[in-house]
């Protein structure tokens, strides 16, 4: 599986190249054209992006930031696939393989898109925590992330920064381009490396490749096109029921052209574990995720089995879902909800599986208040609502929407 | 609603014209569909519940429009419940009610659903934005 795997990612990467010209011959023009061959950027998205973004790009693509060199951020973040991971694993999709054999993530890849308009996290006086990058909110901007996974020795699993400061010391190129970009003496301490490396992949990641707000919900808001009946129908029951109550499109102050679906807090929905995925991860059948609590950047019980509120931003094309990737189908996320507001005994049995939704594996610090409305969600509310949770897809990736309830 | 004082202050669908400068009032824009008490009068504001009364997750919707800047928007009103009804700024507006059978644009209900301390009494509402109008 591994091997297919590197196989079809090194095919990818080709296949990236191959497409590189339209966007980057008009960048040649400006630049050091040796530099910025074999830059990968999206061929959907005709964007010409600054020197840093562009270096962000060739390292986002770049295997040989991990130890053994089989995978690059785009190994997990595919952007044919809203920039989360389409490969199989004996898990499905649902946790992520890393760059060593048989090492396993113990929670899913979630989507890059629109990750850069995450504020930091930030504790408010009411004790509420928001914003962060990761699902525990751990990392307080996308510089700080990209570190993450390239030490993690689940993930790209190189040593330390120096490593990988080693590792871009080995590519001529690089060397030119970090010095053109971050001084000359940039090479003088590998942490500065290090450093310049993590703020380039943000820049990449900042690029309107990855907010182009061109969903049918962006379409229709800008009067390009019609929601259909059964979508505007649940845009309603989405901005009624308690959907709105955490993945409330409008930020505080924001801009109602840029909702992203989220309020950027951190709730427990009282989700099982996803047994197959916590296997795999070798974590131990007694281990338990604590999400927001299980870091150092919170130390606070009451803060256990809550994560950060995904944006639904593509949701539609970034299953499985949930933090550990335990429901394969978007109707099934939303059939969950009715759990905790319905007295119908199928709303206990989660479909996929026919059996119980399973205990909470943190069954402390429940969201009871947004997630008990009183109401629950009638067969054609849930079809409504999925249907508007699809037009929140971005146009480039509308071909991978599966169809309606799979 | 039984609990509430039906306040026809300024007319149904006919005639509706909103304003943009007084919260307070029941011809301000974002109260196109209220029914009940603004919380602004009762010592709560535009997008909050006065103290001491348990704002509820459910509520209806209605596309309102703005005349300041000329856009529509829709407004999720939220009631503010646990404590009775306030009594003041009562106001009623039905702009694109609809009846009970789609409740998502119904104003007759006590939207007190799932309020804490299951707090059904019903208080005031507030007029949150929650997107633009398609």
């Amino acid at each position: 599986m591994k091997a297919e795997t590197v196989a079809r990612g090194g095919a990818e990467q080709n296949n990236w190249k191959r497409r590189i010209g339209v966007i980057i011959l008009p960048a040649l023009a400006v630049l050091t054209a040796p530099l910025f061959l074999n830059v990968p950027t999206s061929a959907s998205q005709n964007v010409q992006l600054k020197p840093i973004e562009q270096l962000g790009a060739r390292l986002f693509f770049d295997t040989n930031l991990s130890k053994n060199r089989t995978q690059s951020c785009a190994t997990c973040h595919n952007p044919e696939y809203a920039f989360t991971d389409p490969r199989e694993s004996a898990a499905g999709r649902a946790v992520s393989m890393g760059d060593e054999a048989g090492a396993m993530g113990d929670r899913n890849t979630p989507t890059l898109m629109y990750s850069h308009m995450t504020p930091p996290l930030t504790k408010h006086e009411n004790g509420k925590i928001t914003g962060g990058l990761f699902w525990d909110g751990r990392a307080d901007n996308l510089q700080e992330q990209a570190k993450g996974p390239m030490l993690n020795p689940l993930e790209m699993n190189m040593p330390d920064g120096a490593s990988v400061a080693e590792r871009i010391r080995e590519n001529a190129d690089y060397a030119v381009l970090f010095k053109q970009l971050f001084g000359d003496d940039v090479f003088s301490d590998p942490e500065k490396v290090f450093d310049a490396a993590a703020q380039a992949l943000a820049a990449y990641q900042s690029t309107a490749e990855f907010s182009p707000f061109d969903s049918k919900y962006d379409r229709v808001l800008r009067g390009e096109e019609k929601f259909t009946s059964l979508e505007d129908f649940g845009r309603q029951v989405f901005l009624t029921w308690n959907c709105q109550l955490c993945h409330r499109p409008i930020r505080s102050g924001g801009d109602l052209s840029t909702e992203l679906f989220t309020s950027f807090e951190y709730h427990n929905i009282g989700l099982p574990v996803n047994p197959k995925a916590r296997e795999l991860s070798g974590k131990g059948s007694d281990y338990v995720d604590t999400g927001l609590n299980s870091g150092t950047h919170v130390a606070d019980p009451a803060q256990a089995g809550k994560f950060k509120v995904a944006t639904l931003r593509n949701v539609a094309v970034t299953g499985p879902y949930m933090h550990n990737g335990v429901f394969d189908k978007l109707r099934t996320s939303i059939e969950f909800y009715n759990k905790y507001t319905s007295l119908q005994p199928a709303a206990q049995i989660n479909p996929e599986t026919g059996k119980p939704w399973g205990d909470a594996e943190v069954p402390e610090n429940l969201s009871t208040f947004q997630l008990k409305t009183g109401l629950a969600l009638s067969d054609y509310r849930i079809k409504a609502l999925e249907a508007f949770l699809r037009t929140l897809t971005d146009k480039r990736y509308e071909h991978l929407m599966p169809e309606m309830g799979q | 609603r039984t609990s509430r004082p039906a306040h026809a202050a300024s007319g149904g669908r006919e005639g509706w014209i909103p304003q943009d400068q007084d919260t307070k009032q029941c011809d301000y824009w974002r109260h196109c569909s209220i029914d009940g008490n603004i919380c602004d009068c009762c010592g709560g504001s535009l997008t909050n519940c006065p103290p001491g009364t348990r704002l509820s997750p459910s509520s209806w919707v209605a596309s309102c429009y703005n005349p300041g800047d000329k856009q529509s928007y829709l407004i999720a009103y939220r009631d503010c419940c646990g404590k009775n009804v306030c009594g003041r700024c009562g106001c009623l507006n039905t702009e694109g009610e609809l009846p009970v059978y789609r409740p998502e644009f119904a104003n007759d209900i006590i939207w007190c659903f799932g309020a804490e301390d299951d707090a059904m009494t019903y208080h005031c509402t507030i007029s949150p934005i929650v997107g633009k109008a398609s």
